[in-house]
């Protein structure tokens, strides 16, 4: 559906842009509130003097950032996509993405007032809405996210601000840190050596483990692989051997979708890669893995010849029937479908899936057990896996917005709030049960209540939703932090651990709350992830796309993953791949390589 | 002429929204076909975007796989009009003959409903039923003793399952527009052919069928323009790299090209030469209706 929804675009697209002058002069007279004509490049204003000024109310001591409040009030325009109808117990009844207790509560302390210049339902739209302002000429929102091409095309138009001043001069200094930390992972908001995007970092935890049919090892007497020619016996043993013992030869060991290739979000094979050699492959995408040589150039995995290893591998079990035979016909949403229904004894993925989809398989079967193992060695003793892209999304602005330190002020105090330091400048002492009493906590005889108001005795009135759920303040809080709110990497790990330790131990921060709240199989996963200690094989070139990339990386995706399944399944002799590589060489990879290394060479 | 526009100026008025929403939605958006000439630029705009000339065409024409995907597209079409033409005509023919009413009627229903199936969830469904593992028709396949067959993985047998399984999805409801003109037939044609002795099949023959052809040129002749439009929702849904080589067509690929890697101005190149082929197909084929049928559409 969603698909088909990109397709017209490009129909609607062709329509809409013929009217361009007709739109152009509607929006052309927008809200713009410059009342100054500085070029608006570094965050040194008037409204920014005004908050310096020692006079003024709206300054904060530096020890008591959380206070800042801005007097003037300052408004802040943005953009959002909201369907109204997937974000569930976000706003309580009357209330809406631009009238909510929240914006209330950012007017009234801190000054900032937020308005959306446009709310969509869906991402399709406001992708064709970002096109169109750029093409137009029209306002941008002051505040917005962005990625791709779209993201590219603003900065090759100069509608952005550079934030390296502003970052300097306002961004929490933990998150600065974690700027530097993660330098690598900005590439598609850098140009020319300026940054003019602030990330939004995922957890970083998705990083692949095996899950493995507990019970059909016991049935079998099988022990848990941890080398590479144990994992065959054991999916050889959960093909051949019944190992859920109903008679039928119905079962198969691996269970994997190669549709896009041996990287994917779930049921992916970068561990099978990791240990036979320290490649990454990606054959979905040009745009990864590119791997780091020893002579600090680039290459890209997929056509490396230790990839022969792999597919020599995944031929040879496919070939003996290990793997499921429609492996290649099957994405990851489609593989998990035969896993839950217990047909298949080993897949491999993030930690998440001990809920779902794992956990559907004990719907068909109450015995079915899958436990995550750490991953198998290889020949040599080698593990590894892939790492997923570390950046979320990115908020960018419109360069010619004036009040950048609003915005941090209020980005800083999220921030500090995920963070939860004592003595944090920024963390709003306010802020300390939650955020708004009556939203997301409630307080019965000076006790917070979080949840299950019901059960604590919080009476009915005070319940925040009429049927006494929680409520998700996710997108209450998201408001200008367009890109999304970012969380520091890994910060679960420790809650992971201390839960791992003792179950029952009690949650003191809110980090801590939403690991507690995982599933127990989830917990014991990330603990595998974490123990086993291996270092995520990055995928050095995150700039933009290239322009070869742009008028190749199809036909070259197309060739790559035609050419792995080809040879997994057989149609094809192992040596094609060394056709298969000149050819992709041949068609714009070697152009693309030289582009990536120049790309690489000027930011690392 | 004066006259003549005093007793016609109401039927003009009445067409004139009509005429307005064509050129509105219709005309002016055909500009838009500039893009498929220039490099285009979503930030400089159609205006001022560098003018390429027929470089996108090259391009496809040029491409690799280019050929393999346009000879993919056209036997996957053709195959799909042809069929979709006569199956639905014989299906009808057959439908006309059944005595029962109700089974008429409750036959009619269920061999329409596919049809207002999204390609999306049939994707789905086809995936699970022609499955080497378990599906259905690899069962029923191997209780006459035949191996299974990976409908979807093998090149020419997914331009077969693509085929069949459009015509199947797609026959009920082309059925209804030839069902309408046999009910449309003058009975008193088949009384006066059972006076002179004809049999049933004489009868469809000699009257049925001859008095069908005008609706089946204009079927055929309207279709001949989509030649090139191999199914793309269908195609999207169930292709995948194992059958690239047989399987993508020009709209899956200009899909990836297109907005995948947001080559603009490269998918609407696309679009234009479909259009022309579409519409040079259209005026021979109107051409040799009029010609050989003696009917006229327009």
């Amino acid at each position: 559906m969603k698909r088909y929804a990109k397709y017209t675009k490009l129909a609607t697209l062709s329509l809409v842009i013929s009217m361009l002058p007709t739109l152009a002069a509607c929006s052309d007279n927008g809200n713009s509130n410059s009342n100054s004509s500085n070029n608006g490049a570094t965050a040194n204003n008037n409204q920014a003097a005004v908050s310096n000024a020692p006079a003024a109310n709206n300054s904060a001591k530096p020890t008591e950032m959380w206070k800042q409040k801005f007097d003037p009030p300052i408004t802040i325009t943005s953009a959002v996509v909201d369907d109204g109808a997937s974000r569930g117990n976000a706003f309580k009844p009357g209330e809406s993405m631009e009238n909510n207790a929240m914006l209330k509560w950012m007017k009234d302390n801190m000054g900032i007032d937020v308005k959306y210049d446009f709310i969509v339902t869906k991402s399709e739209d406001y992708d064709t809405k970002m096109r169109l302002l750029l093409s137009s000429g029209g306002k941008l929102p002051d505040v917005f996210g962005t990625s791709g091409d779209i993201l590219q095309s603003m900065l090759a138009a100069n509608k952005l601000m550079p934030l390296d001043d502003a970052i300097e001069k306002y961004a929490h200094p933990e998150y600065k840190k974690m700027l530097e930390k993660f330098s690598y992972a900005m590439g598609e908001v850098k140009k020319d050596g300026h940054i003019y995007g602030i990330p939004a970092f995922f957890m970083g935890d998705e990083g692949t483990v095996m899950w493995v049919r507990k019970d059909w090892l016991d049935n079998l007497g099988l022990k848990a692989p941890t080398t590479l020619a144990e994992f065959q016996e054991v999916i050889k043993q959960f093909t051949e051997n019944d190992p859920d013992k109903n008679g039928k030869n119905d079962t198969v060991g691996l269970a994997v979708p190669l549709k896009e290739g041996p990287w994917t979000w779930m049921g992916q094979t970068d561990a099978i890669v990791g240990a036979l050699t320290d490649q990454m492959i990606n054959t979905y995408d040009v745009r990864s893995f590119w791997n780091k040589g020893a002579d600090g150039k680039l290459s890209y995995g997929a056509i490396h010849p230790d990839a022969k290893k792999y597919l020599e591998t995944m031929k040879d079990w496919m070939s003996k029937g290990y793997i499921d035979k429609e492996a290649g016909i099957k994405d990851p949403m489609k593989t998990s479908e035969l896993v839950a229904s217990g047909k298949a004894g080993v897949i491999f993925g993030p930690f998440w899936m001990g809920d779902w989809p794992l956990s559907d398989a004990s719907k068909v079967d109450p015995k079915a057990d899958f436990e995550p193992f750490p991953l198998p060695a290889g020949p040599d003793g080698k593990f590894g896996r892939a790492e997923k892209p570390i950046t979320a999304g990115f908020t960018v602005f419109n360069k010619d917005f004036k009040n950048i330190e609003a915005w941090f002020a209020y980005f800083n105090k999220m921030f500090a709030k995920g963070l939860e330091q004592e003595g944090d400048p920024y963390y709003d002492t306010r802020w300390q049960n939650g955020f708004l009493e009556g939203y997301d906590y409630v307080t019965v005889d000076g006790k917070v209540v979080k949840a299950d108001f019901k059960e604590n005795g919080v009476p009915e009135d005070k319940w925040p939703l009429k049927d006494g759920s929680k409520m998700d303040m996710r997108f209450m809080t998201t408001n200008i932090l367009a890109g999304g709110v970012t969380t520091v990497p890994f910060s679960n790990d420790e809650p992971v651990k201390k839960f791992l330790a003792d179950p029952n131990a009690e949650a003191l921060t809110s980090r801590e709350v939403d690991v507690k709240a995982m599933k127990r199989k989830q917990i014991e996963a990330a603990g595998v992830r974490i123990n086993q200690g291996i270092t995520e094989g990055k995928n050095y070139f995150t700039g933009p796309v290239t322009p070869t990339m742009k008028s190749k990386g199809q036909l070259l995706q197309k060739l790559a993953t035609e050419a792995y399944l080809k040879i997994i399944y057989g149609e094809k002799p192992i040596e094609y791949f060394d056709e298969f590589v000149k050819e992709w060489l041949a068609n714009g990879g070697q152009k693309i390589t030289d582009e990536v290394n120049d790309w690489y060479a000027k930011n690392q | 002429m004066i006259s003549y526009w005093r007793k016609t100026w109401p039927f003009h008025l009445l067409l004139l929204p009509a005429i307005v929403l064509c050129i509105i939605f219709s005309y002016i958006p055909m500009t838009g076909i500039i893009i498929a000439f220039e490099d285009y630029q979503p930030w400089v705009g159609m205006k001022n975007s560098p003018w390429v000339g027929f470089d996108q065409f090259h391009y496809l024409f040029t491409y690799p796989d280019g050929k393999q995907i346009i000879w993919n597209t056209l036997l996957i079409a053709f195959f799909k009009l042809l069929f979709n033409l006569v199956i639905p005509i014989v299906f009808a023919l057959l439908l006309n003959e059944v005595r029962k009413v109700v089974f008429k009627r409750v036959v009619q229903t269920l061999v329409y409903l596919p049809h207002f199936l999204s390609w999306v969830i049939l994707g789905g469904i086809l995936i699970d039923i022609l499955s080497t593992e378990g599906g259905i028709v690899n069962r029923v396949l191997e209780s006459f003793g035949v191996h299974d067959i990976f409908f979807l993985g093998n090149g020419q047998w997914f331009r077969f399952t693509v085929i069949v399984s459009d015509v199947w999805k797609e026959f009920g409801f082309s059925a209804i527009i030839f069902l309408a003109t046999l009910v449309g037939i003058d009975p008193s044609l088949y009384e006066a052919a059972e006076i002179d002795g004809a049999t049933r099949w004489q009868q469809v023959m000699s009257i049925t069928v001859p008095l069908m052809m005008p609706i089946v040129i204009v079927v055929a002749t309207l279709s001949l323009g989509r030649i090139l439009d191999a199914g793309f929702d269908q195609i999207l849904n169930i292709y995948n790299p194992l059958v690239y080589s047989h399987g993508d067509i020009i709209d899956t690929f200009a899909y990836r090209e297109g907005l995948n890697n947001a080559q603009f101005s490269f998918g609407t190149a696309v679009g234009v030469f479909k259009s022309v082929v579409g519409l040079v197909l259209i005026i021979i084929s109107y051409r040799l209706a009029y010609k050989w049928a003696n009917y006229r559409i327009f």
